[in-house]
């Protein structure tokens, strides 16, 4: 019995962080149909703020609460940063937008790289040291992840169904023209809906980084490669369904675990493997065509 | 005087110079005379230099092998390096691990590549636009993870292992070189260099001829139809997806073949994971989009150029020892702009994007048309159609509302 219910308890925090690091992912996607190859860039921020100032390489030397507050404001920032900056002005475009959320992707992952290694004297840029966020142990850290996790992404729904800014949001996933003809600025929605992805992304980084002992500038496509694990969970979801998104990360969290359990060998390529199956049998995921809500 | 229709008489001449001024207008000669300027290099170059340049026609050709597939067909790969890493790999371990020629090497690295064009083609085709560019994202990466699971070998294809992270051991046989593992020993090094640039160049004109066949073929003008409308294709009767893996097949087996020929004739080629895949693991995969959206898409002779810019900018980038200012008071260790590379040049690639999304080198053939036609005292041509570039983005846009199930506009 105990053999069954180790697995899935390890599966369920498990599947509360992957579930974290998607939805910032799946927002962007069904809001602005943009799909965002910087994600991964953004969670790598996100561990690198809170090394910043938790470390002692770094610049301050502040408990990791605190770190884990600047990661996600860094998340957001960086977020709202790319969508001001580069996005708005080339929103029509979708290619153009794909080919340069990919570039600033590694542009941003270049950049932590060059700071840790050049100025900060970090040795081994794919070791950047994150304390958990709660240290005295594992499985406390794991109950945190996993409350805020369902805290979190509680107030998201909350925040898109109950509000009107949230409803803004799905006008504006629905229908660019229609929303506008109803008096609501696009833009400013769109901002909004980088910068809560940014935050999420942020956070799951300083999560991420602080479960697996340390985050790394190559960290958004090396096991579990958050990158691609959104991609594979935003995929069988449904992409820009954030309920979706959430049975996606539990069945990925899942079957990553018990495909582990039995053969080691298999960590990191069951997912994938879920996910071509899913690519090639029924693209539009369990829930597309649907859009955030 | 009999009167004569204006099909008799200097008919033969005339269909001289139609062919003439089809076959060799401006742009052409434009074009031969760049591919002799490129040809003529090494005459103004010191041999360190050449070496470095070498690996600019590498670029070209790696860019063009993405070109052929995703300029054209408006499928866009994210993962070209996979092919590169096949190609790269395949020679390799044919010919140190087998102790096979090098020619065997070279042309069974490519049929790796084709093989892998197949098997990642034929499922992944059939998928639209942006899943299309994530199954391609992906196959580096897995490529990655298995030369790890297999750096100890496998039984019959690779007796002596895929080396893991840090690469195969045994560099691959040069063509020429110093030293007694080359096919044709030399004993100067610029007598290397120089028939090491001349290798690289005669496989970069092997490159273009057959993509510029292939793209100016009726087939190529298929895959252009695809990009501008594939329902219009279908109702032709023809079979879009048999054109479309067509043409990623063919761009595998063109990028697993420049790889390959990097691998023994290439400047500073060891089959490690680094070199095939960059640092980044995605970022050859990227360089080489950036190299071709810089020339412009869909042209293949863009990315030649979209390469000696890259290759210009980051000579230039690593040769600036300029502190960045400010650097030094927040973090008290200063940094050079060399040492920021490759930012430059992603942000180089970004503002092309966005500034200049149809390339150089479509902007300047149109800049020069309207030149001519003003000089001819011509109206100015239209603007033909849409770009390579507008269409991609037409049918993208499609696709993802497609997947989003919202009214097209």
């Amino acid at each position: 019995m105990v053999e069954i219910i180790q697995p899935i308890i390890t599966a369920t925090f498990l599947s509360a962080l992957y579930a974290i690091i998607a939805i910032g992912f799946t927002l962007i996607f069904g809001v602005g149909g943009i799909l965002n190859f910087a994600h991964g860039a953004f969670i790598t921020v996100g561990a690198f703020g809170a090394f910043l100032v938790t470390n002692s390489s770094g610049l301050l030397e502040l408990p990791i609460w605190a770190g884990l507050l600047i990661g996600t404001l860094a998340g957001a920032g960086i977020a709202a940063l790319t969508y001001v900056g580069v996005i708005r002005w080339v929103r029509t475009r979708p290619v153009t937008v794909l080919i340069l959320t990919f570039v600033i992707g590694f542009f941003l992952i270049y950049a932590i790289r060059i700071l840790s290694v050049q100025l900060l004297g970090v040795n081994d840029p794919l070791n950047i040291p994150v304390e958990p966020v709660i240290g005295s142990s594992d499985t406390m850290n794991n109950v945190f992840i996993f409350a805020t996790s369902w805290l979190f992404i509680g107030l998201l729904i909350f925040f898109v169904n109950y509000t009107r800014t949230g409803q803004a949001i799905i006008a504006v996933s629905q229908s660019d023209k229609g929303a506008a003809l109803v008096g609501i600025n696009a833009e400013r929605i769109n901002l909004i809906t980088w910068t809560v992805a940014g935050a999420f992304a942020g956070y799951a980084g300083v999560l991420l980084a602080g479960a697996f002992g340390n985050g790394s500038w190559l960290m958004s496509i090396q096991p579990p490669a958050p990158l691609i694990l959104s991609f594979a969970i935003v995929i069988l979801g449904g992409l820009g369904s954030i309920k979706g998104s959430v049975v996606g990360a539990y069945i990925i969290g899942f079957v990553e675990t018990f495909t582990v359990n039995i053969e080691p060998q298999l960590a990191g390529i069951s997912s994938l493997g879920l996910l071509l199956l899913f690519l090639l049998v029924k693209p539009e995921g369990l829930f597309g065509r649907e859009a955030a809500g | 005087m009999a009167t004569q229709t204006p099909h008799e008489g200097e008919l033969d001449q005339r269909r001289t110079q139609a062919v003439t001024t089809r076959l060799v207008s401006l742009r052409h000669q434009l074009g031969i005379l760049g591919i002799v300027l490129l040809g003529l290099v090494p005459t103004v170059m010191k041999p360190s230099e050449l070496t470095s340049f070498t690996f600019v026609l590498y670029l070209m050709m790696f860019a063009i092998s993405w070109d052929v597939v995703s300029g054209y067909t408006g499928q866009l790969s994210f993962g070209h390096a996979f092919f590169f890493a096949l190609g790269g790999y395949g020679t390799s371990i044919i010919t140190t691990q087998h102790g096979l020629p090098i020619f065997v090497g070279i042309v069974g690295g490519t049929l790796v590549a084709t093989i892998g064009g197949v098997l990642l083609g034929v499922p992944a085709l059939r998928l639209e636009g942006p899943y299309l560019s994530l199954v391609t994202l992906i196959a580096p990466l897995l490529l990655y993870q298995s030369f790890v699971l297999f750096s100890d070998g496998i039984p019959y294809l690779a007796p002596k292992g895929l080396g893991g992270t840090s690469g195969l051991v045994a560099p691959p046989p040069a063509i020429i070189d110093i030293g007694s593992s080359a096919l044709i020993q030399v004993d100067q090094f610029w007598v290397s260099a120089l028939g090491k640039y001349y290798i690289s160049f005669l496989a970069l004109l092997v490159v273009l001829g057959s993509t510029y066949a292939f793209t100016r073929s009726s087939a190529g003008n298929v895959l252009t139809a695809i990009r501008e409308d594939e329902a219009a294709v279908r109702s032709v009767g023809l079979n879009p997806a048999k054109f479309k893996i067509f043409a990623f097949v063919f761009s595998a087996a063109v990028g697993g073949f420049a790889a390959a020929v990097w691998m023994h004739a290439g400047p500073t080629a060891f089959p490690n994971t680094e070199a095939v895949f960059g640092p980044g693991r995605i970022d050859k995969s990227i360089n080489v989009i950036i190299i071709a959206i810089i020339g412009g898409m869909g042209t293949i002779v863009g990315s030649v150029v979209g390469a000696l810019f890259f290759g210009f900018a980051d000579t230039v980038i690593g040769g600036l020892d300029v502190a960045i200012p400010g650097v030094e008071l927040l973090f008290g260790s200063e940094l050079t702009i060399a040492d920021t590379s490759p930012l430059p040049t992603f942000l180089l690639g970004m503002i092309v994007l966005v500034f200049l999304p149809r390339g150089v080198v479509p902007e300047a053939t149109e800049f020069g048309r309207r030149l001519l036609a003003r000089r001819r005292g011509e109206e100015p041509p239209p603007g033909g159609g849409r770009s390579p570039v507008e269409s991609t983005l037409a049918k993208y846009r499609r696709e993802i509302e497609d997947i989003l199930g919202r009214d097209g506009e």
